[in-house]
Parts: C-alpha cells; structure tokens; sequence
C-alpha cells in the first residue's frame, strides 16, 4: 500500500448537517439579571491581593485602609511592585497556557539526567512560555512583545539541556535566546509552548495553528459550524483540493492551513525523538508550502518568513482584545460572553490607554464593578447564583498563602505536591494538570476539602513547632505567646486570636466566633496540651469557609 | 416556629444543584472506561476488508458474535470470548466524529461536547442530578474531568490512589517535618470547623457565597461519613485496570456513587496512542476485554442497592478520544483519527447490536438514530449524540445540555 498522507484539523465527513456544533455558550445562563454590590473595603483589598500576589494582605495593609492613609488604588501599584506579584502571575498565565502539564512526549531520561529531576524537567519545559509572559507583564513591557521578544526565559535546566544562551549573570529563570537559527517571536518561538501543543506529522501544524489562534486570538475554529459533502479520497493531494474548492471546508482552511505553513519549522518528523523536538529546523520553514499547497499568510496577508509571523499576530486587533478577554475571564472567574461586550470594550480602552501594558488592564479589571462584587444588587428567594460573588481560592493561591504564613511547602522528593498529579494532589486540591484538568475548581468538592484539611494540619504542626523553638522577636504567628502557660481566659489569648484571624481572613472575629474559638481550642488543650490547641487553631483557620472562599 | 438559614438548608440539600427527589435507590448508575490515547478502530470496530485505503489488523477476519460485528483475530481470544458470552447485553456505536485530531481537544469533545470550558462532562452531570445522594456522586479514579457547575459532585481519587493517602492520613509524605494531629484531635477540628461554617453560612449574603459555605459543609459532612465506611479506594498497583474494575464495582455496588470513571491505559500502561508499533492496539484490545469479561460476571453475580444483579442497575460505557488513521506510517503505527466508536452495555442497553459504521475511507457513517442504521441521509454521529443517550439513560433532561444532538434511541431498550 502506498503510504499516504492525511491532513486533517477537522475531518471533512461526509456529512449534510445544518448545524453540527453546540452552542458556543448558553445565553440565559451568562446573562446577569442586575449587577452586583460591591464589596467592602477589607474583603475587596483581600480578593485583590489573591490575585495579585496570592497572598491575603499583610496586618499593616489592613490597618492603613482602616484608617485611611492609603487607598485600594495606593494598595495595588503596591502590589505591582511586591515580588510575589509575578508568582501570581504565573499562575494566571498557566491556566491560559494549560503548559504545567505531567508528562511531554520526552522525559528527563532522554536528556540524561537524573531521576530526582524528573519533576524540574517537566516543570521547566512547561514553565518557559509562562515565565516570558510573566516577565514582560510584571516588568510593564508593551504586551506585544509576548509576540515580539527576541528572547525567552531560562533556568539553569533548560541551559543545559536546550540550545540557549543565557542573557543575565543572575541564577534561576532568566532572559536567553535561542542559538538555532529560530526567528524571534516570544512565545510561539519557545519550545514549551509547541511541546505542549504538538502537531502529528501527518497533521503539519494545524492543531498548532488553531492553538494559536484560539490561545492568542480567542478563535476557536472548533466552535465554527461545519457543513460540508463527503471527500472523495483521502490521500494529501485529494484532501488539499477539497480544502480549497470545498465552500464549506474553506470557511476555516483557507486562513488555518496558510498560519499552519508558517510553523514549519517546529515540524517534527518523529513525536518522541529529543533532537527532533529541541531544535527549531530552519530548513523545513518552506515544507509548508509543499505539504499544504498553501503560501504561508496570516488572515489573507502573505508572510515571506517566519520571523513576521509573531509580527502580524501582535499586531492583529484581535490580539489585543482576546488578551482583554483572556485575562478579564481570569480574574472574573467567568467565561465571556457577549453580555460582556461593553464591559470588555472599556477594560480594552483602558489597555490601550496603558500603552498595552499588563499593569494597566490588570488594574482596569480590579477596578470593574464585575469584579468587586461581593452580593446581588437585591435580596430575593431565587439569588442569582452566576453572579461570582464568592470564587475560590485557587491551589496555588493556597499554597502559596501558607507558603508565606506558616513556611511550610508541600514537597516529598523534589517534587512540590500540589503541583504535580503523578504522586502529588494537585487536581485533588482543585488544580488542573493542563489536559485531563484544564480549569480550575469553581466549587469545593469531597476530595479538595481532604486535601486542603491535610495540608491545613501539617502547615499547622510545622509552624507551631518552628515557632516554638524561636525567640519571641522572630516569630511571625506567635509573638507573644507561651505555649505552655496561656490559658483561654487571659487576655492575651483573644488578643492573639482576633490577630490570627486577621492575618488569615482578614477580618476580625465577632463575639460568636470567638466562643466558638475558644470553646473548641479549651478541648483540645484539656485533651492534649495547648500547642496542639494552637495548631489547631492554625488549621482550622485555613479550612474557615472564609479563609478559602474570596 | 421558623426555621433559620441551617435549617433550611438541612432539609434542601444544595442551591445550584439541580432539585433531587426522594432518594431513588434504583436509578441507573454508570461506569466510564476511557482508554486514553486512541484506539485503532480498524482493530476491532471497523472490518474494512480488501481496501486499499486501510491497513486492518495483521491476519484479522470479520466475525459476528451475539450480533456484534467485530475484527476477530488469534491476538485478541478474549475479545471474542466476551462478546460469545455478554455480546447481547452489549451495544457497539461507531462512527463518531470527535472533530479534533488533538487530544486535549478530543478528550474533551467526546467528554462534554464542546471545545468550550463552560460545559460539565457527562458523568459529572449524571452525577449531580442522583436522587439517591450518594456518598461520593462521582468517583474519578483516573481519566479526564471537565467540570464547571457540577464539581463538587466530584472525588478524584488520583491515579496513584492519593485520595485514600489522604483520607488514610498515613504514609503522607513530606520534606519538611511535618505531623498530622490524633484521631480524637481531628475530629474535634472537624467539630470545630463545621460549627464555624455554619456561622458563615448564617452570616453570609444570598448567591454564590451561601453556594459555596454550602457545598463545602457538604463535602466536610461527607468526609466525615467516608471515614465510618470501610470502603477500599486504593486501586492496586500490580494490575490497575482489574483493580481499578473491581473498585469501581464496589462503589457502585454499595451505592456509594452513581457515576465512576476509570482511565484504562493499555498494558503496562504503554498507552493507545500507538504512533509506532500498532501491535499494541491488539493487546490492549485483549486484556481490557478480559478484565471487562470477569467484571460483567462480577456484576451478575452481585446485587446492587436495588437487590437485583448488579448489571441491571449499572451502564457500562467504554469510549476512547479518537480513532486512528486508517493508514500505518513507516514505524508500523498510525496517527490520529477523528472517527471513534463506543461500547454501551448493561442497565438500559438494547444489546447484541452493531449501530452505525465507516465507510471504505474509515469516516462514520451516518445513522438512522432511531434503527442504527446506516444510510447517506442519516444523522452524522457526534460526541453529543453519546451524551444526549448517556443522560437519557439517567433519566435527564438532555435538552439542557445539549443543543445539537439527540439520543440514539436504537441503543436504548
């Protein structure tokens, strides 16, 4: 049998449906019947922090909003400048990306190195076209140079396995360029972003084609209607032809085939071989015009080279806008609509205004009414329950918020366990591993409350006892306290209690939930001793509805 | 006297969720198989014989059994010995069109429907909508999941049987010195934390801060009845699809979910996307019908909450992405293919028939959704045509859910 090539984003099936898609979304459910009351200050600076550092804010935040000497406005150019804001960042951009995943198509074995490095060859490979992304928003660099940068980011790992050079002197993720002859083009010139989005051979880059659309453009050519005959054969030649002259097929073809036949140079002939998927191939850049009888353009503009490829992406209106949406979605934890249009349209005015700075429409979506809601405009029996009043705090906000509180981090064997699905929790906790998982969790479900319990109680034990062996002056939870000799009824013990609370949940307790407090801790003092009473008050703090809600 | 918010809430179990009856023992539970990676249809669901457009399985025949129409081969007994012996409680669908040849894209599309991350899948949804209110409505021991309104329906147990780690408490492991509290402490924490919440749920504002404060009390309720069970959720290691299969039947046995999904990835976990050595694909083929064999027995052999055998209260589904290209390339694999099949057999399943088709390019067929037949007018099968049958079979409004697609009603008895 002669072998023959197939070319396919979409089969072209014999088929003469009307319409074979569903609704790209459902119209009554998105509608928002009023729009929300915001929250109150506290609970608003709290929500921003989250998603500006991952972190709730600090005692002494809370305390100058309190008392007026800083705004909600002041608070976030802070937070711009705090480091964990490029963390946070990461995050958000992984869920855009979905790049984090478990296992590429190679691991750490076909680089040769060392099995306790499995999880940082993965994690690093994922990371780079989150970390660019990351740099150029948290460094305020015009958001096209997500497109146009003529480097990428690099930690020692990919130095040595990927041909890199370093750009900077410093350690960890850095600037570096690539030394294969690749154009410049920011993320879709990095290896991590086509790893994950491989392409078949027999399939010559279309489903990376319609990842860059759908990732950067917010086109999803897979939501487009597909009405179409039956090909009559086939082979490669037989399919081009009907991509061409088919109505029907051309709808998406005639602009998905020709962005696809500038991605040549990521085209790898074999999926798992390691030389094939760590250099770019120069050579094969013209193969597109071969294989798909296709010029290379984008949208209708002829491309010459690859290298105005990422050109004419950053300089598409679409991009901008699907940034706005991308990043609006993110931050609203919702799904755009066309309800959001006018919504959407001046978060863009804003963009644009900021010179496409991240900064900039990151601040616009803060300052959205969307965003601040904290309750439905009117009380009434049926509660709009689409209104994101409430969101949940992501893994890695968790994570990262006990990271900072308590010191503890969830590793076993290099490898961080709320990160990883192999032998980790991440999806357990509400994460997404970026294919089986690709959001991330919206409600807390039986597995998430076991895993955040867990995580709740070693954090606790972990604090409480580093804390214990430190002089008063370094502790961070407990500065005041003796473990062993504070009883609930003396003062300084409410004292410590509403600061705990205001450090976790930032807010105060009310007369309640102090009872409650101290009712529960006295147990568990008389059942075991007073520091099991404190970490489990540490972890009780961390399942509080209101410490893992925002 | 009135009744406050706790109350209240206590006697409705969930704002978001949709509105449950009286708790329905007999309604229809389901068992996901997903072999990850793309099965070779022409490996068992396509007899495209003398064609050059297709390469079939190496020294293959057509064979009918108990009216499955299927790629017999000497590699394969135990495909044949299952359909000899349970073909006619088991429906073949074929012809599928994922529309993707990704397979994120793909194990979406055939999970949900949609390429869009709006949708839940569809056992998330048969989950969500149980009368019974089991203890853990979907259990995800392995395989994708797509949820938006429907996950807190869900436990993932992870593939390494993590859930029960933690669940368990030991052998947690941790670089930083790190220890977990007594029993007695932990439950007076859980004690502690559930009083807490339900002040928040006293204090907290109509909408989705009461749905949350709400979901999570039901989680942490559950939790806390799952630790008086003794339920085994750690799939064994050794051979994780027989294990798995046997977890699977216990939970639904027990009535403890309504939905469980098993990700099956071939021998030795050697996967089905067999873009080299397409040999594989037979091997698979004959251990996952062997461990599908003896639990199909297992389920005639037990009886489920409703008294009756198992099998009749439980619907196996076995799907896979995507299909693979009809052609081998030059390593003797094959690449992907859009075109897919799936396996309904047991509860509410009109068995020992084969629906739909390829045609001598290996594209499905359209059907006749009410005879299965194929024929050039019919309905061209797509993956929500799987899930207007699934929720129909669960008793389901599909219409809410899907918008292009309604069952294959020849598949439903």
């Amino acid at each position: 049998m002669t072998p023959f090539l197939y070319i396919t984003l979409f089969s072209c099936a014999p088929t003469d449906t009307t319409s074979s898609l569903p609704k790209s979304f459902d119209e009554d459910y998105y509608q928002e019947s009023e729009p929300g009351i915001p929250l109150e200050d506290a609970l608003l600076i709290r929500r921003i922090s989250f998603d500006l550092r991952g972190i709730p804010p600090s005692l002494e935040e809370l305390d100058r909003l309190e008392s007026n000497s800083t705004t909600i406005d002041a608070l976030i150019d802070e937070y711009f400048q705090d480091p964990l804001y490029e963390s946070q960042l990461r995050s958000w951009f992984s869920e855009w990306l979905l790049t984090r995943v478990d296992t590429f198509n190679v691991d750490h074995r076909d680089y040769r190195l060392d099995s306790d490095q499995a999880f940082e060859f993965t994690r690093s490979v994922g990371e780079e076209p989150i970390r660019l992304m990351a740099h150029i928003a948290k460094q305020n660099l015009p958001w096209t140079e997500v497109m146009t940068a003529d480097y990428s980011m690099a930690n020692e790992l990919l130095l040595e396995i990927w041909p890199l050079e370093s750009l900077s002197d410093t350690n960890g993720w850095r600037p570096a360029r690539y030394t294969d002859g690749r154009p410049a083009g920011g993320v879709i010139m990095s290896n991590g972003l086509w790893w994950r989005y491989y392409t078949t051979p027999n399939n010559f880059g279309r489903t990376r084609a319609m990842a860059l659309t759908d990732l950067f453009l917010c086109e999803n050519y897979l939501e487009r209607p597909i009405k179409f005959s039956a090909p009559s054969r086939l082979d490669r030649e037989s399919l081009n032809e009907v991509i061409r002259t088919n109505p029907a097929c051309i709808g998406c073809h005639s602009t998905l085939d020709p962005i696809a036949a500038s991605l040549f140079g990521f085209w790898w002939f074999d999926l798992y071989d390691t030389a094939e998927m760590t250099s770019y191939h120069p050579e094969r850049e013209q193969l597109g015009r071969y294989y798909l009888e296709q010029e290379p353009a984008w949208f209708g503009i002829p491309i010459d080279s690859p290298a105005e490829l990422p050109q004419l992406v950053a300089a598409d209106d679409r991009f901008r806008t699907c940034t706005v949406e991308r990043m609006a979605s993110l931050f609203w934890r919702k799904q755009i609509s066309v309800h959001d249009f006018d919504h959407i349209q001046s978060l863009e005015e804003a963009f644009v205004a900021g010179d496409l700075r991240m900064n900039a429409l990151i601040k616009a979506i803060v300052l959205s009414a969307t965003y601040q809601t904290g309750s439905p405009a009117n009380h009434s029996e049926n509660a709009d329950y689409n209104l994101m009043t409430r969101r949940l705090l992501s893994a890695p906000q968790i994570a990262q918020t006990v990271k900072v509180l308590t010191g503890f981090e969830w590793s076993s064997d290099n490898v961080d366990m709320l990160e990883d699905d192999i032998q980790g929790y991440r999806i357990l906790l509400g994460g997404f591993d970026g294919i089986q998982v690709t959001q991330t969790a919206r409600f807390p479900s039986l597995s998430r409350q076991l895993t955040l319990k867990r995580f709740a109680q070693l954090a606790s034990d972990y604090v409480v006892e580093q804390e214990r062996t430190k002089p008063f002056p370094e502790r961070f939870l407990f500065q005041n306290i003796d473990f062993e000799n504070l009883s609930a009824s003396e003062p300084e013990f409410e004292e410590t209690i509403s600061k705990l609370h205001r450090i976790f949940l930032s807010r105060e307790p009310d007369e309640q939930r102090l009872q409650v407090d101290r009712q529960f801790w006295s147990s568990i003092e008389s059942q075991e001793d007073s520091v099991q009473a404190w970490k489990s008050f540490i972890s009780i703090l961390i399942r509080d509805p209101a410490f893992w809600s925002y | 006297m009135p009744l406050n918010r706790r109350q209240l809430l206590g006697l409705s179990p969930g704002l978001l969720l949709p509105r449950r009856a009286l708790a329905d023992v007999n309604e229809r539970k389901f068992l996901f198989v997903f072999c990850t990676g793309g099965w070779d249809q022409c490996y068992l669901f396509a007899p495209l014989y003398d064609n050059s457009n297709i390469d079939m399985e190496p020294q293959s025949t057509v064979a009918e059994l108990s009216g499955i129409t299927f790629v017999d081969s000497a590699e394969k007994t135990n495909v044949r010995s299952f359909f000899q012996r349970y073909g006619n409680i088991t429906c073949m669908i074929n012809g599928f069109e994922a529309r993707s040849v990704a397979h994120d894209i793909c194990l979406r599309l055939i999970s949900t429907g949609s390429s869009l991350p709006a949708h839940d899948d569809w056992p998330s949804i048969i989950a969500a909508h149980s009368q019974a209110d089991p203890l853990m409505p979907f259990v995800n021991l392995s395989g994708p999941l797509f949820t938006h309104n429907f996950g807190s329906s869900v436990v993932r147990i992870g593939s390494a049987g993590q859930f029960a780690e933690l669940l368990d408490g030991r052998g947690i492991q941790s670089d930083f010195p790190a220890a977990l509290p007594s029993e007695s402490v932990e439950h007076l924490e859980d004690a502690w934390v559930r009083d807490l919440s339900f002040q928040r749920l006293d204090q907290a504002r109509e909408g989705r801060e009461q749905l949350l404060i709400d979901a999570g009390l039901k989680a942490d309720e559950r939790l806390m009845r799952l630790r008086n069970e003794n339920l085994s959720l750690t799939p064994d290691g050794f051979n994780h699809l027989a294990s798995s299969l046997s977890l699977a039947t216990d939970l639904l046995a027990a009535g403890a979910s309504r939905s469980v999904m098993i990700s099956y990835n071939g021998v030795q976990d050697l996967g089905w996307d067999t873009h080299a050595g397409s040999f594989l694909q037979a091997i698979h083929f004959n251990e996952l019908f062997h461990e599908l064999e003896n639990t199909i027995q297992v389920m005639h052999n037990r009886n489920g909450t409703s008294g009756n055998p198992l099998i009749d209260e439980v619907t196996v589904v076995v799907l896979s992405e995507m299909g693979r290209f009809p052609q081998e390339n030059a390593r003797g694999g094959k690449e992907h293919w859009t075109y897919t099949s799936a396996l309904l057999m047991g509860s509410g399943i009109r068995g020992g028939q084969t629906l739909g088709g390829y045609d001598e390019y290996c594209f499905g067929r359209p059907i006749d959704l009410n005879s299965g037949e194929p024929y050039n007018g019919g309905t061209p099968l797509l993956p929500g045509h799987l899930g207007a049958t699934l929720l129909s079979l669960a008793d389901i409004d599909y219409g809410e859910f899907i918008h292009d697609a309604s069952p294959i009603n020849a598949a439903l008895r």
